[in-house]
């Protein structure tokens, strides 16, 4: 019986390591998906105070550089990441409302080019909350390539309401 | 100690009854029993099936009415309309100041349906009929009264424009300062999404009120709406969490859920004919790719491998048995289609068409090419423009 309850403690034993290990696993790389994603998302404020680039261009200005993505993508590379910290930072202390507006190349499928636009808006969004500016001073759109009289290329534009 | 073999016993019990398929214990009586053969239909029964005779319309635009009624069916390649004492089905009816009362019956003198069509106008009333006529002779959905939505630059700014099923009666829908884009068309409702904010929202327009309101004004991104085929619920792309999801509205209540949890940029959702399932494509960071997911369970959202590394703009069949997408071949986009949910995929067009979409019957297939609108037949592989020469057309979507 003794031999009998080893083997069983034995097994149970190994089962509840393996369980562990794949436990570990997974966390490990849930845990890289939301490091690697920046996962900690802020939710947008509202807009309807917001000026808009297509009702009211003369109360935005033009804030910084126009940041330009490869085709499909929307994370910023490094270089682009401490372009935009460097640029928040004299936001820091007196955050103005911004509106961070997302633009895809002229023949992108419309619908993708939306979502793609906005989402390399939020990827600049996401720089200048790390960077400690206020979530709810942080307005983004998404135009895809519907607006070609503002852009129909790859870019993001960064503008300060007035 | 002593349970000890008891304790196994049970575990043995459990066990086989886990191993032990759910089938295995309950023997299917059915199939035991001899079936009789279906009698064999022979060709000339298959001929006769769907003849129908037009009969006689009373009433001073019955003349007019049954014409149109003949003229309508007899364009049609699975009907074939007869002399009266031929045919299988006989329509009759009676038409005043363009009001339609029909009859539908068998050569038996079953009535197989009996109805009135009061819209403003004969035209429309003998497109709902003739549609009506089909679905009872055919068993499929007729296009006489389907219409298609797209979008048209051709005014300076992208506007929806609506026509009908063979391209004719073109009609501008929006005039919206900053454009509209992405329609979707019910027999009820035209959404789409609107810049007359400033921002994309998506907006509900009553096709037989005329009134508009908006129903996804979120801040951020509101489009790519999709009705469900209750006509009840939409999907859509909203982005106010702080990234973009896929979420599902109740139009009565207004209720809104979120239906992902995406890290990337999911877009363009279309559902399954059964309303529980959605399919919509998301670049997670590698090219945009198809994810099914259901619409009211928490369950996530599974990738379709469609083999194809960059694919957009999905849409099931009526019989949800394939989907048709945009996929990038080579240097250029075409419009693919797929069993669902595996076999192998055909390339329906290339050359840069893109955003298919089904007709109502599922034989043939809808998209933008070249800036024209083309309705390809998916047997045959025949195709036409039906609408060109209006500016860049994009953005097509089939009557659901």
């Amino acid at each position: 019986m003794d031999a009998l309850m080893n083997a069983r403690f034995q097994f149970m034993s190994r089962l509840s390591l393996a369980l562990i290990a794949m436990l570990t696993l997974c966390q490990c790389s849930l845990l890289d998906r939301v490091v690697n994603s920046s996962a900690v998302i802020y939710a947008l404020p509202p807009q309807e105070k917001m000026p808009s680039l297509l009702t009211h261009p003369d109360k935005l200005t033009p804030a910084g550089p126009v940041i330009t993505f490869s085709p499909n993508r929307f994370l910023l590379t490094a270089r682009q990441r401490a372009q935009l910290q460097a640029l928040g930072e004299q936001w820091k202390e007196e955050t103005p409302q911004m509106l961070i507006v997302g633009f895809a190349r002229r023949g992108t499928p419309a619908g993708y080019a939306r979502a793609l636009s906005q989402r390399r808006a939020e990827s600049v969004r996401q720089v200048f909350i790390e960077q400690g500016i206020d979530a709810a001073h942080l307005h983004s759109t998404g135009y895809g390539h519907d607006q070609p009289g503002l852009s129909s290329e790859d870019t993001v534009k960064i503008y300060i309401a007035q | 100690m002593s349970s000890n073999p008891c304790r196994l016993l049970l575990f043995c019990a459990t066990a086989l009854t886990l191993v032990m398929p759910e089938h295995a214990s309950a023997v299917d009586w059915s199939s035991l029993w001899k079936r009789k053969p279906a009698k064999s239909r022979t060709r000339q029964d298959l001929e006769t099936a769907r003849t129908l005779a037009v009969g006689e319309f009373t009433g001073a635009t019955g003349m007019t009415a049954a014409r149109k009624m003949s003229e309508r069916l007899a364009s049609h390649e699975e009907l074939r309309v007869l002399e009266a004492k031929a045919a299988r089905f006989l329509l009759t009816g009676r038409s005043v100041g363009g009001r339609i009362d029909a009859k539908l019956t068998d050569r038996e003198g079953n009535v197989i349906f009996e109805r009135t069509y009061a819209a403003p106008g004969l035209e429309d009333n003998v497109k709902a009929l003739a549609d009506d006529v089909l679905f009872a002779v055919t068993g499929r959905a007729g296009l006489a009264s389907s219409q298609l939505a797209f979008v048209s630059d051709v005014s300076g700014t992208k506007q929806i424009y609506v026509c009908d099923a063979d391209g004719s009666n073109v009609e501008q829908v929006t005039r919206h300062p900053g454009g509209a884009v992405a329609p979707a068309i019910s027999p009820d409702f035209l959404a789409f999404t609107g810049y007359s904010s400033g921002f994309p929202n998506v907006m509900l327009v009553d096709m037989g009120a005329g009134a508009e309101r908006r129903i996804a004004g979120t801040p951020g991104l509101n489009s790519g709406v999709a009705f469900a085929p209750d006509g009840r619920r939409v999907a859509l792309t909203m982005c106010f969490v702080g990234n973009p999801e896929i979420f599902v509205i109740d139009l009565p209540t207004s209720h809104a859920v979120c239906v992902t949890e995406s890290m990337g940029t999911p877009a363009d959702p279309a559902w399954h004919p059964d309303g529980r399932r959605i399919i919509f494509s998301s670049n997670e960071g590698d090219g945009p790719q198809l994810f099914v997911v259901e619409a009211d369970t928490e369950a996530a959202a599974t990738k379709w491998a469609c083999g194809y590394s960059f694919a957009t703009d999905p849409e099931w069949s009526p019989d949800g048995k394939q989907v048709a997408f945009t996929a990038r071949l080579g240097l250029d986009f075409g419009v693919v289609v797929k069993p669902y949910p595996s076999g192998s995929s055909r390339v329906l067009q290339k050359g840069g068409a893109q955003h298919p979409t089904w007709s109502p019957d599922g034989r043939s297939i809808a998209y933008a090419q070249n800036g024209q609108l083309w309705i390809q037949d998916i047997a045959t592989g025949k195709r036409r423009s039906v609408v060109s020469g209006r500016g860049e057309i994009s953005e097509p979507r089939w009557m659901r």
